[in-house]
């Protein structure tokens, strides 16, 4: 073989992976982007996108819009629209979405001219902390190129030159094996649904071995509470109703939070709007069968929520949860919080071990 | 642009050489050589269009005062004076992006001053523009270049291959590459090993250098502390990751020149076999050894100086060297730990004293081992907590299932448990990183392996699995679950 011959054989093998790459990335479709039919049961979905092309697909359909992260993403707009007659929600909820984020996509919907009347927005403490916006790199979060007005080229190029090999493996055995269970995104009103299994039956697990025990820290709480801001200031300027709330965070979350930290940033956003603050530890908090895991919450919470907040007395809601802030009250509230929070960490509440899954069979003790 | 990325490799790369080369067959010489300069100045201001300026300013700066300099014939006060125009232009250019932050931060400790950091980013390549460049101006006054002309001068400086990390080039071996009529044309030898070259270090970058990379970064950015065998995992794998990550680099800078006929010196020579400290140094960013020798060591007196000068030379000239590689203190600790070590060598040599071949590897990689940790770590203090638990102050642990064969270990303070909770590895890991250190320290390098290509199936073959293996990590994703009700 001469030196020709061999530099033409590697430069052969070297498109021919590309290409072979791109083309697995668009057959497996390991993240939804591309649409393609082949392999019609999804593991994962980049819920930031699809959510997006559907709503692309569908506008004007729709003048309300749920937000957050995923904690938000089982809340049914069914539970809304009673409330708000003439709203006609769609969940835009996507995982580990941060407040930053909700500002892009308010700032796509005017730019774009999609009709906004109402926004129902469930902050999460957790993720006010943390990145502003989610790295390039994670495929799974990556915002819609038009909400983030970047090329379309580069976008589908880096779904396209990636190789996710967990992502693919987990794929091709849903669709050839039918072990796994596919997530899906309701194409109405974009909720996720699941399975035949009633999620609601599921009772929480508590293992105090494998869950994150890390302090959360308010590390970049600036911009998430600029963003927060803007998001506001846009809100008042087209007259769109903002509705506000501080995520249930369970018992688990409350313990992990540096408190002044967490306070602090009540305070913040107390100046930006009023706003419904369902944390702390309450009778909803610290039962966790009123949690699908450490992190969700049931669905029979989020219609507690819309209760408490639009004040529906046909709706059994406990009198500890959930108390409406406002600038000229945020003091006395904080320092309510503050009490509570130290009541309850100094009785050392313990963690509680259960090994059950399903409704009725759970040894779970509630503090 | 980075070397390692799908626009470089499949786009930029392959247009630019086959504009230079059909240039080249149409006898537009002086075209083929605008296009490279050209390229070269796309790849830079790839990253921000604006520091197009920067190179552009510094080249004809520098261009200004080499060609003043060479229409002096005699190096006489006025070229001397015009030197240190120069050189000091370039060294303020430097100081200016690199060590501003630095300066400020050192005078805030010391004074009641609380300036604020001006947070400038550094243009890339910066380090290496300057000493290429000081070379130059320090060549043209010694005599040593005489002709003018800018598109090669440009191209020595801003040719896109070596703008980033090297090698330091000299005038001499790489302008008369550019002229010669023998590299106009394509030759398939040179396309060939080029491309190995350029393979081999890919995949030393993204495969070997990006893996190692995930069990040194948690021990020296997270840990609070470090158990025995974590802090030497850690120290272990940066020392790995650098090599294979400069010197990955490196190859595919050598691959790329010469894709275009253009052999650049190499820079690194199997450099953690070496038994001295000295030879460490001769196969180690080998064209920074050989700058910092002629340019810095020498002018200072090098060896000719009386004894106690010379050990001052060594010493100020691995300063400038540490500080040279980054603006920070652990850099400087760094630079001086090896000048030191020079120094107590050029004693030991003039000793009888000999060690055996093995002890004498021994000593020297774990020398540089553990001055790696201050190169790599952020503060004094991350440094101190990595050889602290390299030292066994903060404990041993051997797996649990140890504890049955060796019981008596706890006795002496050693515990059984979780070896690794900080870098959270496995024994995949342990196996991984065996097969790197062996390849770092006992097999060929990739300038030997290229040196000696054959052309054969069986090497297509073996090259063909490399490209596989590194182009699916050219783009790496986190994966994870979330949806996973």
């Amino acid at each position: 073989m001469n030196h020709k011959k061999f530099s033409i054989i590697i430069l052969c093998v070297l498109y021919a992976c590309l290409a072979s790459l791109a083309l697995l990335n668009i057959v497996v479709d390991p993240y939804e982007i591309f649409r393609t039919p082949f392999l019609k049961r999804q593991t994962q979905v980049n819920d930031r996108y699809s959510k997006i092309e559907s709503l692309s697909k569908n506008k004007g359909k729709y003048n309300s819009y749920i937000l957050g992260s995923s904690r938000m993403a089982h809340t049914s707009p069914d539970i809304l629209a009673k409330y708000l007659p003439g709203a006609k929600f769609y969940n835009l909820a996507t995982a580990l979405a941060t407040p930053y984020e909700h500002l892009l996509h308010l700032k796509y919907f005017i730019k774009n001219g999609y009709p906004v009347k109402n926004l129902y927005i469930g902050l999460d403490i957790d993720l006010c902390f943390g990145v502003k916006m989610h790295k390039e790199k994670e495929l799974l979060l990556k915002l819609h190129p038009e909400v983030l007005n970047k090329s379309w080229i580069g976008y589908y190029w880096s779904y396209l030159s990636v190789f996710p090999k967990t992502d693919i493996r987990r794929k091709l055995r849903l669709n050839f094996s039918r072990k796994a269970k596919p997530i899906q995104i309701s194409e109405e009103d974009g909720a996720w649904t699941f399975g035949e299994e009633a999620k609601d039956a599921r009772v929480f697990v508590v293992d105090p071995a494998i869950n994150d025990t890390s302090i959360i820290k308010n590390e970049v709480k600036e911009e998430n509470v600029a963003g927060l801001r803007e998001l506001a200031a846009l809100c008042r300027q087209h007259e769109i109703n903002l509705i506000l709330f501080i995520t249930p965070h369970n018992k688990l979350f409350m313990d992990r939070f540096a408190v002044e930290d967490y306070l602090a940033f009540l305070r913040k956003l107390s100046a930006i709007t009023s706003f419904w603050d369902f944390s702390g530890y309450n009778s909803i908090t610290i039962h966790y069968e009123n949690y699908l895991d450490y992190s969700h919450y049931k669905s029979s919470v989020s219609r507690m929520i819309a209760a408490r907040i639009f004040g529906d007395k046909t709706f059994t809601v406990p009198e500890d949860f959930g108390v409406r802030v406002t600038e000229e009250g945020i003091d006395s509230h904080l320092e309510s919080l503050r009490m509570n929070i130290k009541t309850n960490r100094e009785e050392g509440r313990s963690l509680h071990l259960r090994t059950q899954t399903k409704a009725g069979e759970s040894s779970l003790k509630s503090p | 642009m980075l070397f390692n990325s799908y626009a470089f490799i499949f786009f930029f790369l392959p247009m630019t050489f086959a504009g230079y080369f059909i240039l080249n067959r149409r006898k537009l010489i002086l075209a083929a050589k605008a296009w490279l300069v050209l390229a070269s100045l796309f790849f830079y201001g790839y990253w921000n269009p604006i520091y197009i300026l920067l190179i552009l300013g510094s080249l004809i700066f520098n261009y200004a005062v080499g060609s003043a300099l060479i229409r002096r014939n005699n190096f006489g006060r006025s070229s001397r004076w015009m030197l240190i125009v120069g050189i000091g232009g370039n060294l303020s250019l430097l100081a200016y992006f690199k060590y501003m932050d630095f300066f400020i931060t050192n005078i805030n400790a010391v004074s009641f001053l609380n300036l604020k950091l001006l947070h400038i980013a550094l243009p890339l390549g910066i380090s290496f523009l300057t000493f290429t460049q000081i070379a130059y101006l320090v060549d043209v006054a010694r005599g040593m270049v005489r002709e003018q002309n800018f598109l090669n001068y440009s191209l020595l400086v801003a040719f896109f291959p070596r703008l980033l990390v090297g090698p330091i080039v000299r005038y001499r071996e790489m302008v008369p590459q550019l002229d010669a009529l023998r590299n106009k044309p394509l030759n398939y030898e040179y396309t060939a090993q080029a491309i190995t070259l350029f393979l081999l270090g890919l995949f030393k970058k993204v495969v070997i250098a990006d893996r190692l990379a995930d069990w040194a970064n948690p021990g020296f950015d997270t840990a609070a502390s470090l158990t025995f065998v974590e802090a030497w995992i850690t120290s272990l794998s940066y020392t790995l990751q650098l090599y294979f990550d400069f010197s990955g680099y490196t190859d595919m800078a050598l691959g790329a020149s010469l894709l275009f006929n253009i052999r650049l010196p190499i820079n690194f020579n199997s450099p953690y076999r070496s038994l001295t400290i000295q030879e460490f140094w001769r196969r180690w960013h080998m064209t920074l050894s050989r700058f910092i020798r002629d340019y810095i060591y020498i002018p200072l007196g090098g060896s000719r100086a009386s004894e106690l000068r010379m050990l001052l030379n060594i010493l100020v000239t691995f300063f400038l060297v540490g500080l040279w590689h980054g603006a920070g203190w652990t850099f400087v600790i760094w630079g001086l730990l090896h000048g030191c070590a020079l120094v107590i060598f050029r004693f030991w040599r003039k000793g009888s004293l000999r060690l055996p071949r093995l002890v004498s590897w021994f000593v020297t990689f774990n020398f540089i081992n553990a001055a790696w940790v201050f190169f790599r770590a952020q503060t004094f203090t991350d440094a101190m907590k990595v050889l602290k638990g390299m030292s066994g102050l903060t404990g041993v642990i051997l797996p649990e299932r140890f504890a049955h064969f060796l019981p008596i270990l706890k006795g002496y303070g050693i515990q059984f448990g979780n070896m690794l909770p900080t870098i959270r590895g496995d024994m995949k890991m342990f196996l991984y990183f065996v097969v790197f250190f062996l390849l770092a320290v006992l097999f060929k390098n990739s300038n030997q392996m290229t040196e000696k290509l054959k052309p054969n199936w069986r090497t297509a073959i073996a090259l063909s699995v490399i490209l596989v293996y590194a182009v699916l990590n050219l783009n790496k994703t986190n994966e994870f679950i979330y949806f996973n009700f």
